[in-house]
């Protein structure tokens, strides 16, 4: 894991950090120190889609210090089924924007970084760079793949979330401890659509584990899904955990060691 | 001996199966197992799981039991295993 991740106490709380955080300081191995941590944390979530959205919500709820938002494009009918941070009035602007908006209702003292922009090979270098922690939450393979190569290069802690229909996959990529998107998927897949089916109540379902993921990593308790993958189907409530190992002839990661 | 096969996400859409259990000759291996399913359904299998040269598809992770086993379909399956074919996904 990133050493600055590993070594930070975070920034002490004020009073209303203090009063509005009080009930989850009462989780065991989280408390102030937690806190802090989170306070002083940074991460970065591509795309505000139907994960981006919640995922961003309860970091921000949580108590994240800084969230860096990249995602292009303006608010259109079919984002608000489930993009919750898209509303009705920001139709035909700017998506980020938007976000902005709504995650400074529930926050203000949130700091935000938006980039109108998806990741891509211009800007994957500065978008990880400005994050403790990545959330991939987007909805195409090369941004994916993309995104694993440079939290790789940069030693970057990311978690992976990705749904389709009622089902969703969920992992955290740790670089040189667990699988990386290229360990597992060499090259890039083939059969991928870019609409594809989506109920917000489960790319909201899988945001909110993946928000977990990054609180874990950031105030370092629990256990994370590193060397995991959790699949859901909400189809028949079927979660499972599977175990999944590192390629050692991986092009990205073989030669990166804890 | 009986093997549980459970498909996933777009695998399960083009299929229209969650999972079945199938009988295979005893020390079958994995890539057996996914040859007699070729058989079965031979479009939709190499379109998402093996191609022409039955080699792996770059979209399909596949595990026995509860353990992901890369590209190494010599694995052999025991009585009851249930082998689980994940499609990739990338839903945002």
């Amino acid at each position: 894991m990133d050493d600055q991740l590993r070594n930070s106490s975070g920034i002490p709380l004020n009073d209303v950090e203090r009063a509005t955080y009080e009930w989850q300081m009462w989780v065991p191995d989280f408390g102030e120190i937690g806190q802090q941590r989170l306070k002083g944390a940074s991460v970065l979530v591509t795309r505000c889609g139907g994960l981006g959205s919640v995922v961003a919500y309860e970091l921000a709820a949580a108590g994240i210090g800084k969230l860096v938002l990249a995602h292009a494009g303006e608010v259109k009918h079919s984002d608000l089924n489930r993009q919750l941070l898209m509303t009705y009035d920001g139709l035909g602007k700017s998506r980020v924007e938007s976000a902005r908006h709504r995650l400074l209702e529930l926050n203000p003292r949130l700091q935000i970084e938006m980039v109108a922009e998806n990741a891509t090979e211009q800007n994957v270098s500065e978008l990880v760079s400005q994050a403790d922690v990545v959330v991939d939450c987007a909805p195409l393979f090369e941004e994916r793949m993309l995104l694993n190569r440079e939290i790789v290069a940069q030693r970057k802690p990311m978690v992976d979330c990705a749904m389709y229909e009622l089902e969703a996959h969920l992992t955290t990529i740790i670089p040189g401890v667990s699988p990386c998107l290229q360990c597992l998927y060499p090259e890039l897949p083939k059969v991928w659509r870019r609409e594809f089916p989506v109920f917000g109540a489960v790319s909201g379902m899988v945001a909110c584990l993946g928000a977990m993921e990054a609180i874990k990593l950031i105030a370092q308790f629990g256990e994370t899904l590193t060397g995991k993958l959790v699949t859901c189907n909400l189809r028949d409530m079927t979660f499972r955990t599977l175990s999944i190992g590192r390629n050692p002839n991986c092009s990205l990661c073989a030669n990166i060691h804890p | 001996m009986k093997i549980n096969i459970r498909y996933t996400t777009q695998l399960r859409m083009a299929l229209g199966i969650d999972s079945e259990e199938i009988v295979v000759p005893q020390a079958c291996t994995l890539l057996e197992l996914l040859q007699q399913l070729k058989q079965r359904f031979p479009e939709k299998l190499e379109q998402y799981v093996l191609n022409a040269q039955d080699e792996l598809q770059p979209s399909v992770l596949l595990c026995v039991g509860n353990q992901h086993v890369g590209s190494d379909l010599s694995v052999a399956l025991h009585e009851g295993v249930e082998v689980t074919i994940l499609s990739v996904i990338s839903g945002g």
